[in-house]
């Protein structure tokens, strides 16, 4: 299996993040990373069971984009929402204050089958203070886990397997304040700690706006808060020493000292993206699978 | 006997003028321009973002959006446009480019004659004389009466209530513009920025009563996948200059037009992924340049972050100088003047390339062949996007040797 490469090198021992843990992946607009999100996303749906759940907030793109994506690689994530191993939170299409000025919405909306449809939505962030914030994102991403099975108690319905984020970044452009979102992500990230499971976040980092920003500014405040809280880090880059045909980028790898003693393997892999998977390879050798 | 494919019949009707590509399930319209629909993966994909940076000082990416607005038309699309100082259809009729059509010379023979052209082995390069006879048509008011013919057919076609075919792709005649007759009937919605700006002065900012001028006008429309029962129609938007100085007039502080511009492309996006609708918002990047750096702004990264795809034209005459003093910019457009003419006119950059339902790309020939080095030209008709290439050493004129009198033998020298 190719994606084992990427396991291999930074030691996950089931091919998914240790529990507990949060991992950062940073890309920019040269090089998409949600490839690296989307495989590690579809390995962990393979191992959860029944009474588990994976959550996925996306800030980026709607389900059907992933539908289709996860279909292609082989997992049908269509099955898997239905069924509530799978719950997908959508931060795209009512975040921003201005959706309120539509008239349809996707909550209300019957023209969209269940497979299709969101879990929960992240809406109207813009005029709500901080604390309100913080309880409504809490609420829209841990809500799905409760929602499946439609339980009164407090409890979870299902244990989270893990809670995958795709563009946090987007975050800090639209609604709020760095500190915020620190804030949130440091309260998920307890409570995995706590309940079990791991934490993946996608998040943009462009050089170029770190580069025109200044220190104080949110989107730099707000990438070295989680680098900070981060355990393992990904950071996925165009080639660096060119264009070519058989490499698509390049992935460096740092980890906390805390993580784990020694990681075995390079630091740097590259790959080549394809259309139903992602092969990764050592700097200097050939993708040929 | 004839193969045909199992479930052919059972597909559904397909949208006016779209396309479907089944590799990413994604349903495409053009750009107006071919070789840029080529770039793009075939065309641009039903509920996403374009984004064209302008080019600095010269206007070729207006060109640009104006076959994409008149594809719109010979698609049977609708069409909304964003821009400052449109008051009605026949503004914008003007800065459309009128269909090509073949002239008259251009058009096939009759059978006859390309039967007694074949026949005709007497010598080849007769063959480009044509027949006896032909002649008259190259008197210059024959043609002009075979044009009035062909526009009254027309008419006559327009009034007799002959349904037009949808297009896919057209092609278009940069030297015409669009016939008022055919953008009154076509189904378009003008949103002039100043009347939006005037109307929503104290309530709220420009931004927010254009998107909701837009909701309105896809909702409405039935362009929207979120209604029960819309027509499967596709819809188009065409934003001019957005983040210009006339979008925020009363907005003091860069801050502020900066979050109102994410929140608008944000939700545009949002708006888009849940419509039959293709938008093409055009920007300035020059708006967006840092002046000392010379460096783009963070907010042109994100706002690019939050597009589907994202291309650039920079023309050769409008090229930012090395040095970074404001005023030089003007002083090299003089400069470039003096400089032999290029085959091409600007370089062509695809800052981001669409990826909707794939983890890559949709395949383009064009860009794997030049590596991305890709350059646009306008020739008088035409608008093309080509793989750059130097010119070729010497020149493509015939070489002739240069006429010295030192090399000529005098007629001095023959006379004993």
């Amino acid at each position: 299996m190719v994606y084992q490469v990427l396991a291999t090198a930074v030691d996950w021992q089931h091919q998914v993040p240790e529990t507990g843990t949060l991992t950062v992946i940073t890309d920019s607009i040269k090089a998409d990373a949600t490839f690296l999100l989307l495989h590690t996303l579809a390995s962990s749906l393979k191992q959860t069971t029944n009474e588990e759940t994976v959550i996925l907030v996306s800030f980026e793109q709607i389900f059907v984009h992933y539908s289709r994506i996860l279909r292609k690689m082989g997992s049908n994530v269509d099955a898997l929402k239905l069924d509530g191993r799978l719950a997908f939170v959508d931060g795209l299409s009512e975040l921003s204050e201005l959706t309120k000025l539509k008239k349809n919405h996707l909550d209300t909306s019957t023209n969209v089958s269940d497979a299709m449809k969101p879990n929960s939505f992240i809406k109207g962030l813009g005029d709500l203070n901080a604390a309100d914030t913080v309880s409504a994102l809490m609420q829209a991403v841990l809500g799905c886990s409760y929602k499946i099975d439609n339980t009164t108690n407090n409890k979870p319905a299902r244990k989270i397997k893990g809670i995958f984020i795709h563009g946090l970044s987007v975050l800090v452009d639209i609604a709020c304040g760095a500190n915020i979102i620190r804030l949130f992500i440091n309260i998920l990230k307890t409570y995995l700690q706590e309940n079990g499971g791991f934490l993946v976040i996608l998040t943009n980092a462009d050089q170029d706006i770190i580069n025109e920003s200044e220190a104080e500014d949110d989107f730099v405040s707000l990438l070295t808060g989680i680098l900070y809280q981060a355990d393992l880090v990904f950071q996925v880059e165009p080639l660096i020493s060119g264009y070519s045909t058989d490499v698509t980028g390049q992935i460096s790898i740092a980890s906390k000292p805390h993580y784990k003693a020694q990681i075995s393997g390079p630091t740097v892999l590259h790959y080549k993206t394809q259309d139903t998977k992602t092969v990764f390879f050592a700097p200097g050798q050939m993708a040929r699978f | 006997m004839s193969f045909r494919k199992a479930g052919q019949q059972q597909q559904p009707k397909l949208p006016q003028g779209t396309k479907y590509n089944a590799n990413n399930s994604v349903l495409l319209v053009s750009t107006g321009i071919s070789s840029l629909d080529e770039v793009l993966g075939g065309g641009v994909a039903v509920g996403t973002v374009v984004l064209v940076l302008e080019d600095r000082l010269t206007g070729y990416s207006k060109t640009v959006q104006s076959l994409f607005e008149a594809q719109s038309i010979c698609s049977l699309q609708n069409l909304v446009v964003v821009r400052h100082a449109l008051e009605n259809k026949s503004v914008l009729a003007a800065t459309l480019p009128g269909i090509y059509k073949p002239s008259s010379a251009d058009k096939p023979s009759n059978t006859k004659n390309t039967a007694a052209d074949q026949n005709m082995k007497i010598a080849w390069r007769y063959n480009k004389l044509g027949s006896f006879g032909d002649n008259n048509k190259h008197d210059p008011k024959e043609k002009q009466k075979e044009a009035i013919i062909d526009q009254t057919a027309d008419q006559k076609n327009e009034l007799n209530g002959v349904k037009r075919e949808a297009e896919f792709n057209t092609v278009f005649d940069l030297t015409k513009s669009m016939d008022i007759g055919l953008v009154n009937s076509s189904d378009i919605e003008c949103i002039d920025l100043q009347e939006v700006a005037k109307q929503c002065k104290d309530t709220k900012s420009t931004y927010a009563s254009v998107f909701e001028r837009i909701s309105l006008s896809i909702e409405e429309g039935g362009y929207s996948s979120l209604q029960v029962a819309g027509k499967r129609e596709v819809a188009r938007v065409s934003i001019h200059n957005i983040g210009s100085p006339l979008w925020d007039v009363d907005c003091e502080e860069s801050n502020g037009r900066d979050k109102e511009l994410l929140n608008f492309f944000h939700s545009l996006r949002g708006l888009m992924r849940y419509s039959f609708g293709v938008c093409m918002v055009s920007l300035s990047p020059s708006l967006f340049t840092n002046h000392l750096t010379m460096g783009r702004l963070a907010i042109l990264r994100k706002i690019e972050q939050l597009c589907d795809s994202v291309i650039e034209l920079e023309s050769f005459e409008g090229k930012h100088p090395v040095n970074n003093k404001l005023l030089s910019g003007i002083l090299s457009t003089q400069r470039s003047s003096q400089e032999p003419p290029s085959e091409y006119h600007g370089m062509f950059y695809i800052n981001k390339r669409p990826t909707i339902n794939s983890l890559v790309p949709t395949f383009s020939a064009m860009i794997l062949s030049g590596h991305g080095n890709l350059a646009f030209k306008l020739k008088r008709k035409k608008f093309s996007i080509e793989t750059f290439h130097l010119p070729i050493e010497g020149g493509t004129k015939d070489r002739q040797i240069p006429q010295d009198s030192t090399t000529r033998p005098s007629k001095d020298s023959l006379e004993f």
